[in-house]
């Protein structure tokens, strides 16, 4: 999740400010991914992941004065930006009504190796996945904010507990405790555990 | 460190998470041993692993599906057009500011050259060359050579000047006396002949121009084009004029 510090992302920061497009674009094109990447997967809607990265990047630009190269990078002030849009949009996500029942990931935001690069073999078991992977979606939306950025962040990202404690802000043993608790209602809510209790009980 | 140390139970486990063969779980080999061993020992744990192992698999098959995930080229372009227009202000404001700047440049210019001027001890006029001051020749008396205050002293008294003035036909006889050759005339309004630093300044006119000066002018002749001396004070306005030729 957190990119390299780059000791020219102060410098390009300074000129992207003053208008140099150049700059800006370099800074956007390295970071827009994770970005836009935690945003879907926190809100699970495309058009409020769009919103929040360009929000973010529009924060960026205005606040561009608060971010001291000194400190750390460029990557961990835009996720300390985008968990505090996602944290807003999701505070007032309830009273907006959505035009759609519920906005699926479209087609060509989903990776080109699922057909055939995740194991599923024929068009019904390529069904029954998407399905699985929806299902899984909707009770990751589902889950309290807090336990569903340590689930983004090291179940579905590839952030380390380490990285995660610093990024949240909080102890590496506060991340495990809020996966331990975000997993196991996943769980819950998909009937994994009910199911894996109910075979061993045939066994 | 004895295998009694290393036993965990459930809650420790619950605690050290069922992820603890991650590298990313951050785990040590002795704490990892410990929860290996509780799990083998335990069947509610080892129920846990296997559903949490079920459940990473979903979970890394909805990673793998929003991992090349991407902001669509709308944001990059909405993006682009504002830093455009933060450039187009930039620069308006950097703009802004040097027209300020040198604004206040030339302000402490002028200021200082005021401030100068009215430091420096007055010079005597006949210091000031008339061909100095306007390029042309004095034709006429060369009062630059004179005391200023001799000219004011002497003008008034000479005779036909005075004479004229004292004809009492105002405007008309000094517009008369400004046309006689040699001789400098107050120009209506002018009180006195200035002294000390005024200065000459030659100028070719029209004999219309005069009405400009307050004198009056005989519109037959208003065509002509004639060279006046103008004494000038150190306000910039011309106190009295004489016929350069």
């Amino acid at each position: 999740m957190p990119t390299e510090q780059n000791p020219r992302e102060g410098d390009l920061l300074r000129r992207a400010t003053r208008g140099d497009e150049e700059a800006f674009l370099q800074i956007y094109r390295a970071h827009q991914a994770m970005i836009y990447r935690y945003a879907l997967r926190m809100t699970g809607r495309t058009w409020a992941a769009e919103e929040i990265a360009q929000e973010v990047f529009l924060t960026l630009l205005r606040e561009a004065g608060r971010y001291d190269a000194s400190r750390g990078a460029l990557g961990a002030f835009l996720f300390g930006i985008t968990r505090n849009h996602v944290r807003k949009y999701l505070d007032r996500a309830p009273d907006e009504l959505p035009l759609e029942k519920e906005e699926q990931i479209s087609a060509e935001k989903v990776s080109v190796t699922q057909g055939n690069g995740n194991g599923a073999s024929n068009p019904a078991a390529w069904a029954e996945q998407r399905e699985r992977c929806e299902h899984l979606r909707q009770a990751v939306a589902e889950l309290p904010a807090e336990f569903r950025e340590a689930v983004v962040l090291c179940d579905l990202g590839e952030t380390s507990y380490e990285e995660a404690a610093h990024l949240l802000g909080c102890p590496i043993g506060t991340v495990r405790s809020r996966l331990h608790r975000g997993r196991a209602l996943l769980m819950a809510r998909m009937e994994i555990l009910h199911e894996q209790r109910r075979k061993a009980a045939a066994r | 460190m004895t295998h009694e140390e290393r036993r965990m139970n459930c809650e420790e486990m619950a605690a050290l998470g069922f992820d603890f063969d991650r590298e990313a779980a951050n785990v040590n080999g002795a704490e990892r041993a410990a929860a290996e061993e509780h799990v083998r020992a335990c069947s509610a744990c080892a129920a846990q692993m296997e559903s949490w192992r079920e459940l990473r698999g979903r979970l890394s098959e909805l990673a793998r599906e929003t991992q090349a995930a991407q902001a669509s080229p709308r944001v990059e372009i909405e993006l682009r057009r504002k830093v455009m227009r933060l450039g187009y202000e930039h620069r308006r404001k950097r703009m802004r500011t040097a027209v300020a700047v040198l604004g206040l440049a030339a302000a402490a210019v002028a200021a200082a050259a005021v401030i100068r001027s009215r430091m420096q001890p007055a010079q005597p006029l006949a210091k000031v060359p008339a061909v100095e001051v306007s390029g042309t020749g004095n034709t006429g008396n060369d009062v630059t050579k004179q005391d200023p205050a001799a000219i004011a002293a002497m003008s008034p008294s000479d005779d036909s000047a005075q004479e004229k003035r004292d004809r009492g036909s105002g405007a008309a006889a000094v517009g008369e006396a400004a046309t006689t050759q040699g001789e400098f005339t107050l120009l209506p309004g002018s009180l006195s002949f200035p002294s000390d630093d005024a200065a000459i300044v030659h100028v070719r006119m029209q004999r219309g121009a005069l009405g400009a000066l307050g004198l009056p002018v005989n519109e037959e002749k208003s065509s002509e084009w004639i060279l006046v001396d103008l004494l000038v004070s150190t306000d910039g306005q011309p106190q009295a004029i004489r016929l350069s030729r």
